[in-house]
């Protein structure tokens, strides 16, 4: 019966969305006001029944309803009651259930807290959001629906994916899907001001509190996302840019470009057609996204293209969403016309260059995830793209942006002046220079890209801090005052040093974890010790022990640093018999300059076991920093000026909403944080099962050999995995693949060699560099392209402001100044 | 119901919500310019505040109003006033009202299945277990019994199945409970008595107690000619040392039995033993008797040459056995042969002994006792059941024992291990826990041979063979 219930209340959403894509429309057509509110009505039912849905579907994964087809393919009775409920969006068709239970709570949230958006606009908003929501929703009741009932239910499910099962995934995909998803906002917001064909500064602001709330739940959901691949995959990579971490990294980087961009839109009334376009784009990559990780086009092309139902339906929404938006942004964009003139030296010039570069590295890893794909269907052949192509032409692009990012905030709106800025943060500049040529040289010039890097994040950070005190003035007007001003600062200003700062340490960390971390692979016996970055760790022994489903090997280590023993590591790995899949759990001490890491891998039958152990430098400041800048998000969100209640008229009773407005908005932040913990997780799709073991005895004698087979190792693909390097891979293959390099290697070829002959074994596939060829061309073309391209586009924009500079004049006379003073001061009607 | 019920519900509450603003009563609506200005005065607040603070210079601060009042004329000059009215609207409320109610029941009711109930697996425990149970499994069987006696406590049926299930997985004691309930339920049939009064026997150690006694009884009333009636009746004289009546009944339940009766092979054990318990020749009373059989009765065609090979083997054993206790094999060959030549208390005696020295190793303990039983010792025994495995006070007084006889217990323990794995060896715990006690035991060669040949029964199972190898590392052997 509550099984049946939630696949009612389903269709009953499904029902309620076509109501509300449909009748507000025609409420704002007609200037019929109720028509017009029905809008929120049924963006609040919407969310219940969705809701309603998916709690029938979590009930019958935690009784272990076997009659529902899903429960039983994809849980199993012995499985620990959290990881039944985290079943429940670790699979195709409950992931695709929370996808749409997001979209209808950011549609029921603007209807409870967008008192302050007219109630056309709010209208037109919340019809977009339910077309959308349509769309899905006849995606999962056509082809993809939980509640598929079993004549003849199996005494027990089939299980889950192992990797799945840990607390650390809990925390990843509902704060991925609150970013993913909320991005819908920007785009009904976009789709709905083109509706109505004026787009305002209070447009922006109305749009900025739910796309802050959509950056900030990516930024933790790429930050968790990540940090469980480091835990659990076992290799102390974090990061593989295979296509599912791009799918939702792309978002986030056109989703930064959208943040900043809308503050002009708000600020000066500039930049309103880019900040369209943008969030058309940002939600339009998140339906790519989904399209990549939800049709199997990643799985393999081919079996895409043999069973194509969902690939083609979500294909299909994709192009009439994108489709539809950009051909009414077409139509509508020469409607739209800026205000706010700007110069080129100026807080608009610097958002506009932060926003063309985020959009140029954005359409780098565009092209790098996509292209493969598109080349393999178009002519068959495979190619891989791995970091070596990123660490080409997206870091080039983005550590612009984090360096302009620490100067931008000192530049004033409209004109700046280069001369004064000049003078306050040169000597900040020399300081982070002399330092980085400093650190270099300790070094000895063997990593100038990684020591280039940490010194782009310790001038972000420097910057930042810089910035925050000559807000509060402290030189000019003491510390005490100073102490005043700062805790007074406006919260967006806050949130702009929490994010700015954030992301300065999140790009220190990345370039200590890539350039200073150390590890080792080796067989130890009990009682042996391996000494890695300075620490000495020794292999106490080695037990059995059991779990509620699982049967693990957890191996006690000891670290001690000069002699002084200062912890015990105890790395596991376990054994799922249901799924016959091994995972690897790995023990980490994370301390404030780096991790020490351990896994424990295979014993070797003689009494020893394959150990390895990481010292990753500074990796935890990544997701600290990460951490930092959703948290700068939600202080932005807290901002009084987010919440400028809805006006309120003499004779409707509608005063004194401003103060609720603030409490409510309060309350739906601390809601959407809830709900999105409460809810859980859902996964886009995991990492390949590490289902041989480490391997030891495999390390070349000569290490400078050894180095040179893992620099040439980190171009070349494990053939199995998602975008791992084979040294990054558990696999079989990637074994093989290291013992077939460190040979060639010590037979003395040259890295060229090398290649070539792997080339010529597997294919270019092996290269996540790919080749330069005419295949290709367009993918080492594009990310130029891009670049010039974002180049043109803003020469544009600011030679267009230069005309206009030209040809207005000051504006308004007294008269109207007048008026419009009166206006602003409430008296008028 | 129940489910339409919901569905009405919540379909009512749900379309009367969502056609509220329809059926309201007319109000005016707050102009739209209103939201936007709302927003502008909040700016130019900002405005002031920052050149008050001194953030801006007076002069940006001016621009920027200057702006903020040019949006602002441009928002009132676009809209009007009071832009919508809410009108009542029950035609169009009551529209949208129909086909949304209409819409989702048509669209349930087309990919539903509304008379398919949940199906939670604790609700589908019967369900699992007849699969289980069909699948071959005794024990899902059992518990599917038992779930139906507990759902129909009054079926015979159920529980005379319950009782022979029980029985088939060697729990007498258990089956006597089923089966008590199937006896009363089916009025005493003699079919079912005969169970119920074999299975207190077996539960009772082979001893007929006076209630089986008493139902054996009441079967022979109604069928004087039940074979297993009879064959128990003459247990029970022999186990009270009557071993003449006992004799008596075997020799007349033999001669009425047809060739190829399958309780035949016991009823001629028993009388064999009997045979020589009363020192008959075997060959008068049986002349069909084997070689083996004659042997047990002590009753061979030539006593003195094959008492003289058994005589001498039993003081070889006797020997071996003093010097080295531990060969449970020794102990039943030496209580075996000393029974057949008819020192029956003396092989009892040797059997309790080998049953004190093994008394924490349920499996040579279960050995001892069938040889007992096939020599017909155990009628010699007292009505108590023989020794069984430690109980916790056992265990308890091992600690209060002299190191001398704990070492003979764990020996005993460990040896009754060894051999159980010999039968069962898929029990990956059980080598470790042997190659753990050799090791205790300070007998490294034992360990080591026990570490072979696990690694040899588990090879390929890298867990396990991961487990004996942490053991055999820890332990320091097999290197």
């Amino acid at each position: 019966m509550i099984v049946e219930f939630g696949h009612f209340a389903l269709c009953l959403a499904f029902v309620v969305a076509l109501a509300q894509a449909v009748v507000p429309l025609i409420g704002v057509a007609r200037g019929h006001a109720g028509a017009m509110q029905l809008a929120d009505k049924a963006a609040e039912i919407q969310f219940l029944a969705i809701a309603a849905a998916f709690a029938a579907l979590t009930w019958a994964y935690v009784q272990s309803d076997f009659s529902v087809a899903t429960v039983a393919a994809n849980s199993h009775s012995t499985k620990p009651l959290i990881y039944k409920i985290s079943g429940v969006w670790a699979n195709h068709e409950g992931s695709m259930l929370l996808w749409v239970l997001m979209l209808a709570l950011f549609g029921a949230l603007i209807a409870l807290f967008g008192g302050n958006i007219p109630t056309s606009m709010r209208a037109r908003v919340l019809s977009v959001q339910a077309m959308i929501g349509v769309g899905f929703l006849a995606f999962i009741l056509i082809t993809s629906n939980p509640f598929l009932r079993l004549a003849n239910p199996p005494i027990d499910g089939r299980g889950m994916n192992p990797l799945l099962q840990d607390p650390g995934i809990a925390f990843h995909p509902p704060f991925l899907y609150l970013g993913y998803v909320g991005f819908s906002t920007a785009f009904s917001f976009a789709v709905g001001a083109l509706l109505a064909g004026r787009i305002d500064p209070s447009w922006a602001r109305w749009m900025r509190p739910w796309i802050l709330i959509a950056w900030a739940g990516l930024t933790l959901g790429i930050a968790l996302g990540s940090w469980w691949a480091y835990y659990e995959l076992g290799w102390g990579g974090f990061w593989f840019w295979d296509p599912v971490e791009n799918a939702s990294f792309m978002p986030w980087l056109l989703g930064t470009a959208l943040l900043h961009s809308a503050i002009v839109a708000e600020k000066r009334d500039a930049l309103q057609k880019w900040t369209i376009l943008l969030a058309i784009l940002t939600f339009s990559l998140s339906l790519i996204g989904t399209f990549l990780v939800r049709s199997g086009v990643l799985s393999s092309v081919h079996a895409f293209a043999e069973d194509p139902e969902r690939g083609v339906f979500i294909l299909a929404l994709l192009a009439l969403a994108i489709g539809g938006s950009l051909g009414l942004f077409a139509y509508r964009a020469s409607e739209i016309r800026g205000g706010g003139l700007f110069q080129p030296i100026s807080r608009e010039g610097g958002l506009l260059l932060n926003n063309l570069l985020l959009a140029a590295a954005c359409g780098a890893v565009f092209i790098g995830t996509l292209y493969p794909l598109f080349l393999e269907m178009a002519t068959g052949a495979k190619i891989s793209v791995g970091a070596p192509f990123f660490n080409l032409t997206f870091v080039p692009m983005f550590v612009p942006v984090a360096f302009v990012a620490g100067i931008g905030p000192f530049l004033t709106w409209k004109r700046a002046d280069l001369r004064p800025l000049a003078q306050r943060l040169g000597a900040l500049l020399c300081l982070v220079v002399i330092g980085a040529i400093v650190v270099a040289l300790l070094d000895g010039f063997r990593k100038p890209f990684g020591v280039a890097a940490l010194a782009v994040g310790v001038w972000l950070l420097l910057a930042t801090l810089f910035d925050l005190f000559s807000r509060a003035g402290f030189m000019k007007v003491g510390v005490l005052t100073g102490l005043r001003r700062l805790i007074g600062l406006p919260r967006t200003a806050w949130g702009l040093f929490f994010g700015h700062a954030g992301l300065a340490i999140a790009i220190c960390g990345i370039a200590l974890v890539s350039t200073w971390s150390e590890e080792a692979i080796q067989v130890q016996r009990p009682n042996e010790t391996v000494s890695v970055g300075g620490y000495d760790f020794t292999l106490l022994g080695v037990k059995n022990a059991s779990g509620p489903n699982y049967r693990s090997e957890i191996a006690t280590i000891e670290v001690a640093r000069h002699g002084e023993i200062g912890g015990v590591l105890r790395p596991e790995r376990r054994w799922y018999p249901v799924e016959a899949k091994s995972t690897t759990e790995a023990a980490i001490d994370t301390r404030w300059h780096g991790d020490l890491y351990a896994v424990i891998g295979e014993p070797d039958g003689k009494g020893g076991f394959v150990t390895r152990y990481y010292y990753n430098a500074g990796v935890a400041w990544m997701w600290f920093g990460a951490v930092l800048m959703a948290f700068g998000g939600l202080i932005s969100l807290t901002d009084r000026r987010l919440r400028v209640g809805a006006p309120s008229r003499p004779g409707t009773g509608q005063g004194a909403r401003p103060k609720l407005g603030r409490r409510k908005a309060r309350a739906a932040a601390a809601a959407t944080a809830l709900a999105a913990l409460a809810i859980g997780l859902a996964v886009l799709a995991a990492p390949p099962a590490n289902a041989a073991g480490l391997q030891a005895d495999e390390f070349l004698a000569d290490p400078k050999l050894e180095e040179k087979a893992r620099e040439i190792g980190t171009e070349l693909r494990c053939l199995v995995c998602q975008n791992q390097s084979i040294f990054d891979s558990n696999a079989t293959l990637a074994h093989d693949l290291r013992m077939l390099v460190r040979e060639r290697v010590k037979a003395g070829d040259d890295a060229d060699s090398v290649k070539q002959y792997v080339v010529a074994r597997y294919g270019d596939y092996v290269l996540l560099r790919p080749p330069v060829k005419p295949l290709t061309y367009v993918l080492w073309l594009a990310p130029v392209l891009f670049l010039v391209l974002a180049l043109f586009l803003g020469h544009r924009v600011l030679s267009a402001q230069k005309r206009r500079a030209g040809a207005s004049g000051s504006g308004l006379s007294d008269v109207e100044r007048a008026r419009a003073q009166k206006i602003l001061k409430g008296d008028a009607a | 119901m129940t489910l339409w019920i919901a569905i009405g519900l919540c379909l009512a509450l749900a379309v009367l919500w969502l056609c509220r603003p329809f059926l309201r009563r007319s109000a005016g609506v707050v102009g739209e310019a209103d939201f936007s200005i709302s927003v502008y005065r909040d700016q130019l607040d900002e405005v002031d505040r920052d050149e008050a603070e001194g953030r801006i210079a007076p002069a940006e601060a001016e621009a920027a109003r200057a702006e903020i009042e040019a949006r602002t004329l441009k928002a009132a000059k676009r809209l009007d006033p009071v832009a919508h009215v809410a009108r009542r609207a029950p035609v169009a409320g009551t529209l949208v009202m129909l086909l949304v109610a209409g819409g989702s029941l048509g669209l349930y009711l087309l990919l539903g299945v509304p008379q398919l109930a949940d199906q939670p697996l604790a609700e589908r425990k019967a369900e699992v277990l007849q699969r289980r149970a069909a699948g071959g499994d005794m024990k899902a069987q059992v518990a599917l019994l038992i779930e139906r006696t507990k759902a129909d406590p009054k079926d015979f049926e159920t529980w005379w199945t319950l009782g022979r299930a029980y029985l088939a997985l060697d729990n007498p004691t258990e089956a006597t409970g089923a089966l008590k309930h199937a006896v009363e339920l089916s009025d005493d049939d003699p079919g079912v008595l005969t169970a119920y009064a074999e299975a207190v026997t077996l539960a009772n150690g082979n001893k007929v107690s006076s209630i089986a006694e008493i139902s054996f009884h009441k079967v022979r009333e109604k069928r004087p000619k039940d074979p297993r009636a009879r064959y128990y009746l003459a247990l029970a004289k022999a186990q009270r040392q009557d071993f003449d009546g006992a004799l008596r009944d075997w020799m007349a339940l033999k001669a009425e039995s047809a060739p190829g009766a399958p309780w035949l092979p016991l009823v001629r054990r028993d009388i064999a033993n009997m045979a020589r318990f009363l020192k008959r020749d075997l060959k008068t009373l049986m002349p069909d008797a084997t070689e083996a059989e004659l042997a047990r009765a002590g009753s061979l065609s030539k006593p003195d040459e094959g008492g003289e090979d058994a005589s001498t083997r039993i003081k070889e054993l006797e020997k071996k056995l003093a010097a080295e206790p531990k060969d449970f094999r020794g102990w039943i060959e030496l209580a075996t042969l000393r029974a057949e030549t008819g020192a029956n208390d003396k092989a009892l005696d040797a059997l309790n002994a080998a049953r004190t020295r093994y008394a924490a190793a349920p499996f040579i303990l279960s050995q001892l006792d069938a040889t007992a039983r096939s020599l017909g010792l155990d009628h010699l025994e007292s009505a108590e059941p023989a020794v069984k495995g430690p109980t916790a006070t056992d265990i308890a007084a091992a600690s209060e024992m002299t190191d001398e006889t704990r070492a003979a217990m764990i020996d005993g323990m460990v040896e009754g291990l060894e051999a159980k794995l010999g039968e069962t060896p898929d029990n990956p715990d059980g080598w470790i826990m042997l190659i753990r006690s050799y090791s205790v035991l300070k007998e490294p060669g034992r360990a080591a041979t026990a570490l072979e040949k696990a690694r040899g029964h588990f090879e390929g199972n890298k867990t396990v063979l991961a487990a004996l190898e942490e053991t055999a590392r820890e332990l320091g052997i097999g290197e």
